[in-house]
């Protein structure tokens, strides 16, 4: 998903004589957030949402159901930190229940959900690093986007970061008025889109004289 | 009363003057107005006055002509421009020309079209027949005369329904002129796990951009 993501952007910049620009007209989370990093401009409404972009993982409770429930990867690591630090810091009265929630995990699932966390991380700060916080240093473009990359503040995946968040961990985003034309228009095309989406496809690219669906 | 013209016209009856006359002064009221200059064109006895007599007349009647044809047309001037004055009067050759020259003949049909009639004054146009099908009014007409089918309620109903791409298509050109960029929209579902963001989303957006080549920003 982040690399899917990386690739999208890298398209758009291919294909726009200029620094391309994204609009939000509701929700742009997780990888297409990321897409949003890419952009040299991203115009949000006050409602207008992104999000985290810590990958998500399949996870089957019982392992019988036909679909998955999916988690976040950030949370999963976790828990299996949390379990493995219970276990050698010698406070648990008992050890048999730990080890046995322990027993569910497989240490290199989680080895590969730490790279796909500090891959998502790696690419949303390139993809800044190379539009919107050009003059920026690597380590600080970290650290003022820490909304999007850990759940400390967002607690779950998700949360909406919303324009003023968004603003202040520097991205260049530009409001659009809800009382404006412009906003009825992109309003429009968002919900014809959105229900085309939810009913007839599950994915939608168009331009003015193309349309795809997948 | 006669007129000089009209001795002219009667004394002479000079083929070859009525035809410049009819020629450059297609409305025979109008042209009738020249006759007293064409008279006196050709009656003057001096050479030079003679030529200054038939530059006058010339130049009066390509003035006339012009706005004649202005008004025929019904036309925007825009759509015109005046042929050089050279290659327009050819006298010696016997060779006239029009004044006016239509400039963009697409343009023109598409505001006679919007006229809904003919482009002459005289044409009488019939009212056009409100083409009425389900309870629906269509400006367009198909061939045999009936309402054409996508416009009919029962295609604009299951167009509505099924989201035809063409209620967005319209909305994405116009936000194209708002925006003065190509617009690309992507969207996916938010329910439907398929709907994941994927690398086949990338291949399908640069085979829809390699299609349409753009000097413009992307949107």
């Amino acid at each position: 998903m982040p690399l899917a993501s990386e690739r999208i952007a890298n398209v758009l910049r291919a294909y726009s004589p200029k620094p391309f620009e994204a609009v939000v007209p509701h929700m742009a989370k997780s990888a297409a957030t990321m897409i949003c990093f890419g952009a040299a401009v991203i115009h949000m409404s006050k409602t207008a949402e992104l999000g985290p972009v810590d990958p998500q993982v399949p996870y089957w409770t019982t392992g019988e159901e036909e679909e998955p429930d999916w988690i976040s990867a950030e949370e999963y690591v976790r828990s299996y930190d949390n379990l493995i630090a219970l276990g050698i810091g010698g406070k648990a009265k008992r050890l048999e229940p730990i080890m046995l929630q322990l027993s569910r995990y497989d240490s290199r699932f989680i080895e590969k959900l730490r790279s796909a966390q500090k891959l998502s991380e790696d690419i949303s700060v390139r993809l800044l690093k190379t539009s919107m916080m050009k003059r920026r240093t690597i380590k600080s473009i970290r650290k003022s986007i820490d909304v999007f990359l850990r759940q400390t503040r967002t607690r779950t995946h998700g949360r909406m970061i919303n324009h003023e968040e968004a603003k202040a961990c520097g991205l260049n985003v530009k409001l659009i008025d809800l009382h404006s034309p412009l906003w009825h228009t992109m309003w429009e095309l968002f919900v014809r889109s959105d229900w085309c989406v939810k009913s007839i496809c599950n994915k939608l690219i168009e331009t003015g004289k193309t349309s795809v669906q997948a | 009363m006669t007129t000089l013209h009209e001795v002219f016209w009667s004394a002479f009856g000079s083929r070859n003057a009525r035809w410049i006359l009819y020629c450059c002064v297609p409305d025979r009221r109008k042209a009738s107005k020249f006759g007293h200059w064409l008279s006196l064109m050709f009656f003057c006895p001096n050479l030079r006055l003679r030529f200054v007599l038939s530059c006058v007349t010339l130049k009066t009647c390509l003035a006339v002509q012009a706005s004649a044809e202005r008004t025929q047309t019904k036309l925007q001037p825009e759509l015109f421009r005046f042929r050089p004055a050279s290659r327009c009067q050819s006298l010696r050759g016997r060779k006239i020309l029009p004044r006016l020259l239509l400039v963009n003949w697409g343009a023109a049909k598409a505001e006679k079209n919007a006229l809904g009639g003919s482009l002459r004054n005289g044409d009488e146009t019939l009212p056009e027949k409100r083409l009425i099908r389900d309870g629906h009014v269509t400006t367009s007409r198909s061939r045999n005369g009936l309402m054409p089918f996508d416009d009919s309620a029962f295609i604009k109903v299951s167009k509505e329904t099924r989201q035809h791409e063409s209620f967005r298509l319209g909305l994405i050109k116009k936000l194209e002129t708002d925006f003065n960029a190509k617009v690309v929209t992507f969207f996916t579902s938010f329910r439907a796990r398929d709907a994941m963001i994927t690398d086949q989303d990338a291949e399908m957006l640069e085979s829809v951009l390699s299609s349409e080549p753009t000097d413009k920003r992307l949107f």
